[in-house]
């Protein structure tokens, strides 16, 4: 492609190519709380091209103005618009389609075929063409089957079309390798986008910059001056009325299999020959192979489920896991995990990774962070106070995103007096400008076949690969009764006991 | 929104560095008292050096300055130059302190006011020296008409600062202006980079046009361009931003201004081909530009302007071959304070707009504004 002289100087404002995003599921709730809202604000950033199209695709018989109209009500409804915004709203409207049909009918991918060429001439989307489905996980074989069929996942020269599908990528390692073969017979791997919209996040991403891009850290990020890391993915929320969804998933497949195990790859891979989508998830797969499987018997001793139980939550009593609707009394899914797993590889050998995650924990946060070494020898023995503590290095997702570094000094005075004082980077506080959300990101990535950040066939499989044993013995002792810990607070004792038998403890968030 | 706050010691001084920084250590300890325990971050990016002659603009300068230690925390020295009669050298320190207003840290970026006269003027280079911090980059924006053969005005360019920012849309004639500033940029003993606030604003039109010519079959008939119209303010000569813009559409595009056949008219030399740039004055713009097109040699146009509605543009493609498509963007209208704020921390040489410069000044140079 001929370069664009005009851009030269100007701050990388990445526009895709004029295309169509063709949505399965447009009357969902991720389409209006999500998507749309994405899309929209994609276009008051002026990052989508002329000619933008979408495409959507329902159940519901619709015309393209009342599909329009219904957009306008969720973007109205999540204040990305007011009532009163009217040119931009009109030129994005402009550019809106709907397609009715069932997932399994080909009558309506016929239909859809006809939009795409009729977008495709009058608006120059020249056959390029993102498939959304933001459909339940059931619905994706069929719906990649039939877009196969009805020939539209074939484009011209000048066009391309890819797919994005939502976690969960499966619910084990077989239904994931089955859900691959299927995507495999229709798109080819690098048009397959899998979202997992964690590594949306801008401070996600900042973990690589932050290791890669400054010089100070990753000499000192391996096992020889790194004590342990500390993963923690904390919600304050409980199953929120999807109760029933919750019993299917539990802990272990909504957050340890994948949000979880995509942060420890970052923390944990070796820095990438190039920051390309290839290069990056070649060093992802490396750590996910890297980790060393628990064994059965070792399942007891290294990791710890649990539910939780009638509690408190910001000073507002909540109900326990069970008493939740759409979940049996007697249910035995998992609403905590905590894991101490290892990585066996050369850089971190023998160093444990804490992870946990959990429901109505005390409050929300998403954190890592790594606990260094204490120095070789301990000089200032005569010093006022608890002594030295380790340095920590917190990376902060969410909320309040920034970089923290825990170190000691002197207190001033004429006694040796060490306290710990905590050096802060606060990106909110720091840059003016808000990060995007992680949808608009993604989608972008996708519309300009940036694959980096999202997950490819081998990395889900390897996941797989290690947590499909863990849930699987627990699921074998699913008669004994699962620890229960109080909502409100920081999980069960014996998420506890697990981390201090090695002498360390969780940190308090 | 962060507010700030102002910390001020009632004291002049006379130009003694060493009493300054004992002055703003001071400062620095009130800053800590009267923070409620709350940590108190002192940040520095940059010196920065306002420079001005007229006190009616210290409003606008005060504006920029309150929005500073949230963008660019830095040193900044005020000079305060009375260009009617003399004075001696003297100085106050003062603190602005960027405040969350839900708790937390408190940022705070320092300031020394200097006054000075028609007989002290000449040695504010020699006595700004001890006062700027160590090892950062130093900003001169020099408020008012840009005088490139003023000898304080290089004196700092030669010796003193790293940047210096001035609005070439102050110039009385824009062509001449330009050239003297292109002169300026290009003599060898200035080692300062410039920056221009009139650049600042047609950086907007840049990113719209850029976008506008980026999917691929555009990016195709970027060699076949042969019209080019910059609609701009007013009824006469063009502004600085639409020589700007013609310039740097040259300088991207590797066109060489070859004559101007009419008042507003100039013909460029693009290899084989001529292209013809028009300026063409609109009675009513937003800004200093209403709209740019490009149109190529098959009929296809691509054409960015400013709608009727306040802060929104459209860019329209059209041609032959390919249906007209519009889109309306946002097209932000910044408040000229944002807009000197983004100027100011924009890091380093910009070769781009050295290319547009010499571009603009060569434009100008053939009689197009005359």
């Amino acid at each position: 492609m001929p370069d664009n002289p005009l851009s030269w100087g100007l701050e990388q404002q990445r526009v895709p190519q004029p295309c169509a995003v063709v949505i399965f599921g447009a009357t969902g709730d991720l389409t209006r709380r999500k998507l749309m809202p994405a899309l929209f604000r994609l276009a008051e950033q002026r990052q989508l091209p002329a000619g933008f199209t979408v495409i959507a695709v329902a159940r519901k018989p619709m015309s393209d103005e009342a599909y329009a109209a219904f957009v306008r009500d969720a973007l109205v409804e999540h204040k990305v618009i007011t009532e009163g915004d009217h040119a931009l709203w009109t030129s994005f409207a402009q550019g809106i389609r709907y397609v009715q049909g069932e997932f399994q009918d080909p009558t309506g991918y016929q239909r859809l075929a006809e939009t795409l060429a009729e977008v495709d001439a009058t608006r120059g989307t020249g056959g390029r063409r993102l498939f959304y489905l933001a459909t339940p996980p059931p619905a994706f074989p069929v719906i990649v089957q039939q877009i196969g069929q009805a020939g539209i996942n074939q484009t011209p020269p000048e066009g391309w079309s890819r797919l994005i599908i939502e976690k969960p990528f499966g619910t084990d390692l077989a239904s994931a390798r089955a859900l691959n073969h299927e995507l495999h017979a229709v798109f080819a791997e690098y048009q397959i986008y899998r979202i997992d919209h964690y590594l949306g996040k801008e401070t996600v991403q900042n973990i690589l910059v932050l290791r890669f891009a400054n010089g100070i850290f990753e000499p000192l990020w391996n096992r020889r001056y790194i004590d342990h890391v500390q993963i923690t993915v904390a919600e304050s929320v409980g199953v929120e009325g999807r109760g029933d969804y919750y019993e299917t998933a539990g802990v272990s497949r909504d957050m340890l299999q994948n949000h979880m195990l995509q942060l420890l790859t970052l923390v944990g891979m070796e820095p990438p020959v190039a920051f390309d989508a290839n290069a990056v998830r070649d060093e992802k797969v490396k750590v996910l192979r890297a980790l060393r499987p628990i064994p059965p018997d070792e399942l007891d001793a290294r990791t710890v489920r649990a539910q939780y139980a009638a509690g408190a939550v910001g000073g507002r009593p909540v109900p326990g896991y069970r008493e939740e609707p759409d979940v049996p009394p007697t249910s035995s899914t998992e609403t905590y995990a905590a894991l101490e797993v290892y990585l066996d590889d050369w850089r971190w050998a023998g160093v444990p990774f804490f992870l946990r995650s959990g429901k109505r924990l005390a409050k929300r946060a998403t954190e890592i962070a790594i606990t260094y070494t204490n120095p070789p020898l301990r000089l200032f023995r005569n010093a006022v106070g608890d002594g030295v503590e380790p340095n920590v290095l917190t990376l902060r997702i969410q909320p309040d995103e920034g970089v923290s570094m825990k170190f000691m000094a002197k207190l001033p005075g004429q006694v040796m007096d060490l306290r710990p004082v905590q050096m802060d980077f606060d990106y909110g506080a720091s840059f003016a400008t808000a990060p995007p959300e992680a949808y608009e990101r993604l989608l972008l990535d996708a519309m300009l076949g940036d694959s980096t950040l999202f997950i490819r066939s081998d990395e889900v499989e390897a996941a797989w690969a290690f947590a499909d044993p863990i849930i699987s013995g627990w699921h074998e002792r699913a008669a004994v009764r699962l620890p229960e810990y109080a909502a409100g607070s920081w999980g069960p004792a014996e998420a506890e006991a697990l981390i201090e038998r090695e002498g360390r403890r969780w940190r308090r968030l | 929104m962060n507010a700030t706050d102002a910390l001020r010691l009632d004291e002049t001084f006379d130009l003694d560095a060493g009493r300054i920084e004992a002055a703003l250590r001071t400062l620095w300890q009130e800053a800590a008292e009267q923070s409620d325990g709350m940590p108190v971050a002192r940040v520095q990016v940059m010196n920065l050096i306002v420079y001005t002659e007229d006190a009616t603009g210290l409003g606008f300068i005060e504006e920029v300055l309150s929005l500073l230690p949230e963008r660019h925390p830095c040193r900044v020295v005020v000079l305060e130059v009375d260009a009617d009669q003399p004075r001696p050298l003297s100085a106050t320190v003062s603190a602005r302190c960027l405040i969350n207003p839900l708790g937390g840290r408190k940022v705070c970026a320092e300031e020394i006011r200097i006054q000075a006269g028609t007989d002290t003027r000449a040695t504010l280079v020699d006595a700004l020296r001890p006062l700027l911090v160590t090892d950062l980059p130093v900003v001169l924006w020099w408020t008012g008409r840009p005088r490139p053969a003023d000898p304080v005005f290089r004196r700092f360019g030669a010796e003193l600062v790293d940047r210096v920012l001035v609005d070439s849309a102050l110039f009385r004639d824009p062509g001449a202006g330009l050239l003297a500033l292109a002169r300026w940029k290009d003599d060898a003993r200035v080692r300062a980079t410039v920056a221009d606030l009139a650049w600042e604003r047609v950086r907007p039109w840049r990113h719209l046009l850029a976008q506008t010519v980026d999917p691929p079959e555009a990016r195709t008939r970027l060699p076949l361009l042969s019209d080019v119209s910059i609609g701009h303010a007013g009824d006469g000569a063009p502004p600085e931003e639409a020589l700007l813009l013609a310039g740097w559409l040259a300088a991207s595009l590797r066109w060489i201004p070859e004559d101007s056949p009419a008042h507003g008219r100039v013909t460029l030399r693009a290899g084989a081909r001529a292209v013809t740039l028009r300026f063409e004055p609109t009675a009513v713009t937003p800004g200093p530009l209403h709209h740019v097109r490009l149109g190529a040699a098959d009929g296809t146009t691509y054409s960015v302007r400013a709608a009727d509605q306040s802060g929104l543009g459209i860019c329209t493609v059209e041609g032959p071959d390919t249906a007209r498509m519009e889109r309306m963007v946002p097209f932000t209208h910044r408040e000229p304070a944002q807009v000197a704020l983004a100027a100011i921390g924009r890091p380093g040489h910009d070769p781009v707009y050295a290319a547009a410069l010499a571009a603009a000044a060569e434009i100008a140079l053939l009689g197009a504004t005359a």
